[in-house]
């Protein structure tokens, strides 16, 4: 309902104001790698409400396909769910769990860590 | 932590009191500041009349689960400095000067650059990067070399000179405490099933510094200055340490360079085996490499903790906490690629 511009473009704004205007102008070097995380985290917040409810649709739907009994679970019931099976030594070596393991790090990293080096490889 | 100037003039009288009562004679302190960058303690550095500099390490408000109190750290800095270690001699221990109820000591000052990102990049320590593997190899392989039944009082020296102790399954253990006390997370349960379901054989304990890696050790331009911050020391596995060095994060960007981000694998752990005698298989230092990110992923997950539940008040450590995906990953990865 609001006018533009969006909540991702003002977090954008945000980040690249601490960015290109505040951090040249501080001297302490502490303080200058403070900012430096401010701008990552108004970043990470803007990719977060570009992907984030896609994000966590595509892992329930990953995680509905291993419970196939658990038609409304959430998405924190599951992970629960999921996190105390493998605790037990259950699902161990089943490929879809690695698979929604891994898909949902990747999730995370695009969203937290874009830069991130995602390679098999990287010695 | 912050401090006022009163707070600190304050705080620079009582230091007078203790060193002048501990050394007999009057000392005055012309100095006192607060140091950055202490995650579990209070750090300030001190300058005595004459230009003497000691940093003065008090325990903190609040800390990481697994990290020695400064009493402790106290002891094991002791021992490490008795087998030849290159760190700074802890002085003039004392209680309740910084805050009530705080150990607190001083360590002398040493010269160095600490900073990741320039310990792996600066121009003018490149010289030191060259040396840097092998004077850190044998700085472990003195670490190493003190064992539990010589120090049956220092951190549970005498449980860890049994027979039944293994470091592997104590470890993985205290990271299981750690794990339990955070929200359920899929990524590290299966992480953790893997290394439950790969344990090396037993071996028997050695001391661990338990947080050797680059940021933790001082570097001159002619190489290594001083091994810092021991408060991770425990008794574990040799392996913990050569691996925890080469965890990805502590590359600060150069991933080619496993070893702190300056060295290759290989002359460090040839340098290591000179020095200490012994050869680490390398399906140990595999299991340690994964174990050490999925610890450094609770970890940071447990620094954002320390945020959200108002014990403090670091934008750094509310910041980490998201970065827990990439230690979980690099793990996963290792995992997947079966050897380092």
């Amino acid at each position: 309902m609001q006018d533009p511009p969006e909540k991702e473009a003002l977090l954008f704004a945000i980040a690249r104001f601490l960015e290109e205007d505040v951090r040249p102008q501080i001297k302490d070097a502490r303080l200058n790698f403070r900012v430096l995380i401010a701008t990552h985290l108004a970043a990470t917040v803007a990719n977060e409400c570009r992907s984030g409810a896609a994000d966590e649709a595509a892992a329930v739907a990953r995680m509905r396909a291993i419970y196939t009994n658990a038609p409304d679970a959430t998405f924190r019931d599951l992970e629960a769910r999921l996190a105390k099976d493998l605790r037990a030594g259950n699902l161990a070596g089943d490929p879809k769990v690695t698979q929604h393991v891994k898909a949902t790090l990747l999730a995370k990293l695009a969203v937290n860590s874009p830069r991130f080096d995602t390679r098999a490889e990287i010695e | 932590m912050s401090m006022d100037v009163a707070a600190l003039a304050a705080l620079r009288a009582k230091i007078e009191a203790h060193l002048s009562r501990a050394e007999g004679h009057a000392v005055r302190v012309t100095s006192a500041e607060v140091l950055a960058g202490g995650a579990c303690q209070d750090n300030f550095k001190v300058e005595l009349e004459g230009g003497e500099r000691w940093v003065l390490r008090s325990d903190a408000r609040s800390s990481l689960t697994g990290s020695l109190v400064r009493a402790e750290e106290l002891e094991v800095i002791r021992a490490a400095v008795a087998a030849g270690v290159k760190t700074p001699p802890p002085k003039w221990p004392a209680s309740g000067l910084v805050r009530d109820g705080a150990t607190a000591y001083f360590l002398a000052w040493r010269d160095g650059d600490a900073i990741g990102r320039r310990v792996v990049k600066a121009k003018e320590l490149e010289g030191a990067r060259a040396k840097l593997p092998a004077e850190l190899a044998r700085e472990l392989a003195k670490i190493h070399g003190i064992r539990p039944h010589d120090h049956p009082g220092l951190i549970g020296g005498a449980r860890a000179a049994e027979a039944s102790f293994d470091p592997a399954v104590t470890s993985l253990e205290r990271l299981r405490a750690r794990m339990d006390m955070l929200e359920p997370s899929p990524s590290r349960e299966l992480l953790h099933r893997w290394l439950a379901d790969h344990l090396p054989s037993k071996e028997d304990a050695v001391l661990c510094h338990g947080d050797f890696r680059t940021g933790n050790f001082l570097v001159m331009p002619d190489g290594l200055s001083a091994i810092l911050d021991w408060e991770f020391a425990h008794w574990g596995a040799r392996a913990f340490d050569l691996a925890w060095i080469c965890v990805r994060d502590w590359r600060f960007g150069q991933l080619a360079l496993p070893v702190g981000g300056f060295a290759r694998r290989e002359p460090f752990l040839a340098a290591y085996e000179e020095a200490s005698g012994v050869r680490v298989e390398p399906s140990r230092l595999h299991w340690w490499e994964v174990f050490g990110n999925l610890a450094w992923a609770v970890g940071s997950v447990q620094q954002a903790h320390r945020y959200i539940s108002g014990a403090e008040s670091d934008l750094e450590l509310v910041a980490i906490g998201r970065r827990a995906a990439e230690m979980e990953f690099e793990a996963l990865r290792l995992v997947e690629r079966g050897k380092v």
